[in-house]
């Protein structure tokens, strides 16, 4: 393949599937920053092995599962680590409620979001890729490398911990469907 | 819609992978090319490797320090050797063996992390298996073979004891070989035993008091009775509680008396008595001055 197609290539793929990594990388990583580098790096990891691509659903799968798994990366790395704790001691410095953040938790999709951000990342894994990338079971358990029923118990799982979350918030949420 | 992707969507509307992150991503393939590996922990990693290599040689294989020599004296019964080796037996201890499999361990994991591209780690453990080894390096003794006299003045060299020592007397016994020194009040006896090499430090004695110790070799039914200067002793009397053994002192000097013994006895029934020139007897050496080899 030649540079130009690459190229021309890679634009289409990022125009397509940029937005949605750029926010499931920042559900786990809560940094835009960082999710934008994270999403720019499953890009430059997709170029260099484009070739080996050639149906739409096999760039989907591949591309949702390079970018959780830089998330997960990013997580256990020292650097995550630094600024958790340098929030942490933030937090701890200035204990005065957040406006803005009570303004967005009196919203149903703010809960919803808060409850999916509070999740165990095994969990977060599963409902991300099930619900909001939209893959089927069994892509989910190719993406993440897992028997598939332990990909449903996950589901489940995630799916009851958003409804608890929820519940201890005031709403109800979490049918397994 | 489904309801998270709907409320994620929402919620992160804001979240746009821009034109800017666009080109930074080319930016990012283009540079791609040229930096491949971090050049950093990769050099630190190949200069701390050539140290441990180098360490590694020479703790293992230069065992001599000072060249050695041997040769075969008693129809290759009691070769003999001098000189200064390396003594790995220490490698056996419990924590040595586990600093061994640990390094072990640590090298597999650094060859791992070398694979994965882990250079930071790879470092950390190339770090950690050099403090580990040059610590047991630390710890290996060595084992000192002597052939003569003056060698045996030699090794005083590396046991705690004042320099420009006087060698009072040195005997072989089969297996064993003693020499006995001193230095003013103090006074020192090394023992040397056979390891099938040669004659090679064992034991060190050290006395202050004008009496030594006196030395039961078990195994070979002997006992070395060493005697200090101007002893005025004229005969030195065993009682093993089964034998008594008379010995005649020939000399004022200070000096080892062998004397065999018939059996193995148990030196709680030992006593050595010194006769002096007038018939006077005392007790030179009694049970808590008998040091049982």
């Amino acid at each position: 393949m030649l540079k130009e197609q690459k190229d021309a290539h890679l634009s289409s793929v990022m125009t397509m599937y940029g937005d949605y990594l750029l926010r499931v990388c920042y559900t786990y990583v809560q940094d835009w920053t960082v999710a934008e580098d994270l999403v720019q790096d499953t890009f430059v990891k997709y170029y260099e092995k484009m070739e080996q691509f050639r149906e739409e659903a096999s760039v989907k799968t591949y591309l949702y599962r390079i970018a959780i798994n830089k998330c997960h990366s990013y997580l256990s790395s020292w650097r995550y680590k630094k600024i958790q704790v340098i929030d942490y001691w933030s937090k701890l410095k200035s204990l005065s409620d957040n406006p803005e953040e009570e303004v967005l938790m009196g919203e149903t999709d703010a809960l919803i979001v808060a409850a999916i951000e509070k999740l165990p990342t095994k969990y977060k894994d599963v409902l991300l890729l099930f619900h909001f990338a939209e893959f089927s079971l069994k892509d989910v358990a190719e993406v993440l490398k897992l028997p598939t029923n332990t990909v449903k118990t996950r589901l489940r799982r995630a799916r009851q911990m958003v409804g608890i979350t929820l519940l201890e918030e005031g709403f109800e949420y979490g049918s397994d469907s | 819609m489904d309801q998270i992707r709907n409320a994620i969507n929402e919620m992160y509307k804001e979240g746009k992978f821009s034109h800017e992150n666009h080109v930074i991503t080319f930016q990012k393939i283009n540079q791609k090319t040229k930096k491949q590996t971090p050049i950093v922990p990769v050099i630190l990693t190949v200069v701390v490797s050539a140290c441990l290599i180098i360490g590694l040689k020479m703790m293992l294989f230069q065992h001599d320090i000072q060249s050695t020599t041997s040769t075969v004296i008693d129809s290759n019964f009691y070769p003999e050797k001098s000189g200064r080796v390396k003594d790995y037996s220490n490698l056996t201890r419990p924590w040595m063996v586990a600093g061994l499999v640990s390094s072990l361990f640590l090298f597999i994991f650094a060859i791992v992390a070398f694979l994965k591209n882990w250079f930071w780690r790879v470092l950390l453990c190339i770090v950690i298996i050099i403090a580990i080894l040059g610590n047991m390096s630390e710890r290996i003794g060595y084992r000192v073979y002597v052939q003569n006299e003056a060698e045996i003045q030699n090794v005083i060299k590396w046991i705690p004891f004042p320099d420009d020592v006087k060698m009072n007397d040195t005997m072989t016994i089969r297996q064993y070989r003693i020499g006995y020194f001193s230095k003013d009040s103090f006074r020192g006896i090394l023992i040397f035993k056979h390891d099938g090499k040669g004659y090679v430090m064992d034991q060190f004695i050290q006395s202050k008091l004008d009496t030594m110790n006196a030395i039961y070799l078990k195994d070979i039914h002997h006992i070395v009775i060493p005697l200090v200067e101007n002893h005025n002793i004229e005969k030195l009397i065993i009682d093993t509680g089964a034998e008594r053994i008379e010995k005649a002192v020939d000399s004022n000097d200070a000096q080892l008396i062998a004397v065999p013994l018939k059996s193995e006895i148990a030196t709680s029934q030992m006593l050595i008595h010194a006769m002096d020139h007038e018939g006077k007897t005392s007790i030179l050496y009694n049970e808590s001055r008998i040091f049982t080899y």
